[in-house]
C-alpha cells in the first residue's frame, strides 16, 4: 500500500521505492538525523561522580526538599483560581453589604442626634469600616494581595514536618540496620561497612526532580547547558551510594554468599525438667494447611513493581 | 547505526573485577552520547535528558556490586533510562496540566525554533503515546531487537510489536495529512 507519506520527500533520503519497509527507513533515517545533532555538554562524568560522592542522607533530604517545593508548586497554582473565585464573591458579597449598611447609617443620623465627641468618634469608626482611609485602604489591599498565602503557609509547615520526620525515620532505621549488620556478621562483612538502605530501592522513586518541566522543549540547534544547575541538582532516589565504591577492593563472587549472617537461632525444643502442668491440647487449625503461601508453585510472588533495581538483567 | 547502544559486545572486555567507578567510567565513554540522544528522542530536550542518563548511571554504579558484567549492566542502562525518562514525561505532564498558559502574544521557543527538516517526524513521534515513542525510539533509533526493547521497557515482546504497529499507523496518518 503506498501512502500520500510515502510520496514525500524526506531530506537526506535514498530515492523511494513503494513498500513497507520505506517509510520505516524513512522514519529510521529521520531520527537518527534529528538525534545526532544533539551533543551533550561534557562534565556528565563530573556530575555522576559528584552525585555517586555525596552522601545518602544529603540526596535524601535534598530529594525531599525538591519534592516538596514541587508539590507546594502544585498546590500554589492549584489554588490560584479558587482563591481568585473566592475574592471575586467576597468582592460581590462586600459591595452588597456595603450599599445595605451605607443605607441604613443614612437614616439612623436622622432618627437620633449625636453628641459632639461621639459623632466624631463615630465617624471615624465609619471610616474605618468603610475603609474610607487610605491607611486602611492600603493595609486592606495588601491583605488581599496576601491573602493566597494563608493556605500556602500550612502546608508549608506540614510538609517541613513530615521531611524532618521522615530524616529522623531515616537515621532510626539507618542505625537499626548498622546495628544489626553489626551484631549479625561483622566477622563476615571483614571491615567493610554494612550496607544499609538497599531496601529503600524502590522503583516508584524513578523521580527526575521538579525542574525537569521548568526546561523548555529544546531540539536540534538548542544549547542543553540552561538550567543544568536547577536540573541537576535532584538526584535518583533508587540510588544509593555504596560504602565505598572507589576505594573498595573488588570482591569476588564466590565471597558474596558467605556474607550473609546466619543469625538465626532455630528453636529447638529441648527437655526441661521444669515441673510443668500437663499439656493442655489447645485447638489449633493450623494443622490443614501449614505451610502453602502461594497455591502455584511456579509463579513465585512478585514484587509490586520490578524496577530496574530489582530486575537488573534478562 | 546508532553506536554504543547496541554494540553488546562491545564491553565484553570489562572484567568483572571491576570496581564500580571504572566500569562507569568506561560505559559512560562508550555510551553517553548515544544514550543522551535516545532519551532525548523520549522526553524532547537535551538538558533533561542528560539528567535521566546521569541518573542511570548514577543507579548502575549503585547497583554495579549485584551487575558486575556488561552484559548486565546496558540493559540495566537502558531500562532506567526507560523507566527515568518515562517519570520525567510523566511529571511534566502534570506541571504543564496545572500550569497557566501563555497568552498567545507571548513567543515560545517552539515557536521562534528554526523548521528543520526532521521536525515534522520527530514531533510527530513526540505526540505518540509514551509506550509506543519508547519502542519506537527503542527500535527505530536504538536499533535494538523486539526483545531487547521489551526487556528495557519491561513488557513482553509482542506488546512491542503492537506498540510498533500502532505506532507507525499512526505516523503515516499523521505525516501522510501534514503536507
Amino acid at each position: 500500500m503506498n501512502t500520500a507519506s510515502e510520496d514525500r520527500d524526506w531530506p537526506g533520503t535514498a530515492p523511494r521505492v513503494p513498500g513497507e519497509g520505506d517509510f520505516e527507513e524513512v522514519l529510521r533515517r529521520a531520527l537518527h538525523s534529528a538525534a545526532n545533532d544533539l551533543e551533550p555538554t561534557g562534565d556528565g562524568l563530573t556530575q555522576i561522580f559528584r552525585r555517586v560522592a555525596a552522601p545518602w542522607l544529603v540526596r535524601q533530604v535534598w530529594l525531599l526538599a525538591t519534592d516538596c517545593v514541587d508539590l507546594l508548586r502544585l498546590i500554589t497554582i492549584w489554588l490560584q483560581p479558587m482563591v481568585a473565585w473566592a475574592v471575586a464573591v467576597l468582592a460581590a458579597v462586600g459591595g452588597s453589604v456595603h450599599e445595605a449598611l451605607r443605607q441604613l447609617t443614612s437614616q439612623a443620623p436622622a432618627a437620633a442626634p449625636i453628641p459632639a465627641g461621639q459623632h466624631r468618634r463615630g465617624q471615624a469608626r465609619a471610616a474605618v469600616f468603610w475603609g474610607r482611609s487610605p491607611a486602611l485602604k492600603a493595609r486592606a489591599r495588601a491583605r488581599a494581595a496576601v491573602a493566597w498565602l494563608r493556605p500556602a503557609v500550612p502546608v508549608a509547615v506540614a510538609a517541613a514536618v513530615v521531611m524532618t520526620g521522615t530524616v529522623a525515620l531515616s537515621q532510626t532505621g539507618a542505625r537499626i540496620g548498622l546495628s544489626g549488620d553489626r551484631g549479625a556478621g561483622a566477622s563476615a562483612l571483614a571491615g567493610r561497612a554494612p550496607a544499609t538502605g538497599d531496601h529503600r530501592q524502590s522503583p516508584q522513586s524513578d523521580r527526575t526532580g521538579p525542574s525537569l518541566a521548568q526546561i523548555p522543549p529544546a531540539w536540534p540547534g538548542t544549547t542543553p547547558a540552561s538550567g543544568r544547575g536547577a536540573t541537576h541538582q535532584h538526584s535518583c532516589a533508587a540510588t544509593r551510594c555504596p560504602p565505598g565504591p572507589a576505594g573498595a577492593p573488588p570482591s569476588g563472587p564466590a565471597t558474596t554468599p558467605s556474607a550473609q549472617p546466619t543469625t538465626s537461632p532455630s528453636p529447638s525444643p529441648a527437655p526441661s525438667p521444669s515441673p510443668s502442668p500437663a499439656p493442655t491440647p489447645t485447638p489449633t487449625r493450623s494443622h490443614h494447611h501449614p505451610h502453602q503461601p502461594h497455591p502455584h508453585p511456579s509463579h513465585p510472588p512478585h514484587p509490586p513493581h520490578p524496577g530496574p533495581a530489582e530486575t537488573p538483567g534478562h | 547505526m546508532t553506536d554504543g547502544l547496541t554494540a553488546d559486545a562491545a564491553l565484553g572486555s570489562v572484567p568483572a573485577q571491576w570496581d564500580a567507578d571504572r566500569a562507569v567510567t568506561v560505559m559512560f565513554g562508550e555510551h553517553y552520547r548515544s544514550f543522551v540522544r535516545m532519551a532525548a528522542l523520549l522526553v524532547g530536550d537535551v538538558a533533561t535528558a542528560e539528567a535521566v542518563v546521569q541518573d542511570s548511571f548514577v543507579a548502575m554504579h549503585v547497583a554495579w556490586r549485584r551487575l558486575r558484567d556488561s552484559e548486565k549492566a546496558l540493559p540495566y542502562l537502558r531500562q532506567c533510562l526507560v523507566n527515568r525518562s518515562r517519570s520525567a514525561l510523566r511529571h511534566r505532564i502534570v506541571i504543564g496540566r496545572n500550569t497557566p498558559k501563555p497568552g498567545p502574544g507571548v513567543p515560545s521557543a517552539e515557536r521562534e525554533a528554526p523548521p528543520l527538516p526532521e521536525r515534522a517526524v520527530v514531533e510527530a513521534v513526540r505526540a505518540l503515546p509514551l509506550r509506543q515513542r519508547e519502542a519506537l525510539v527503542l527500535t527505530y533509533y536504538g536499533g535494538l531487537t523486539e526483545a531487547q526493547a521489551a526487556s528495557a521497557m519491561g513488557i513482553s515482546p509482542g506488546r512491542v510489536k503492537n506498540h510498533l504497529a500502532e505506532a507507525i499507523e499512526t505516523l503515516r496518518a499523521v505525516l501522510g495529512t501534514e503536507t
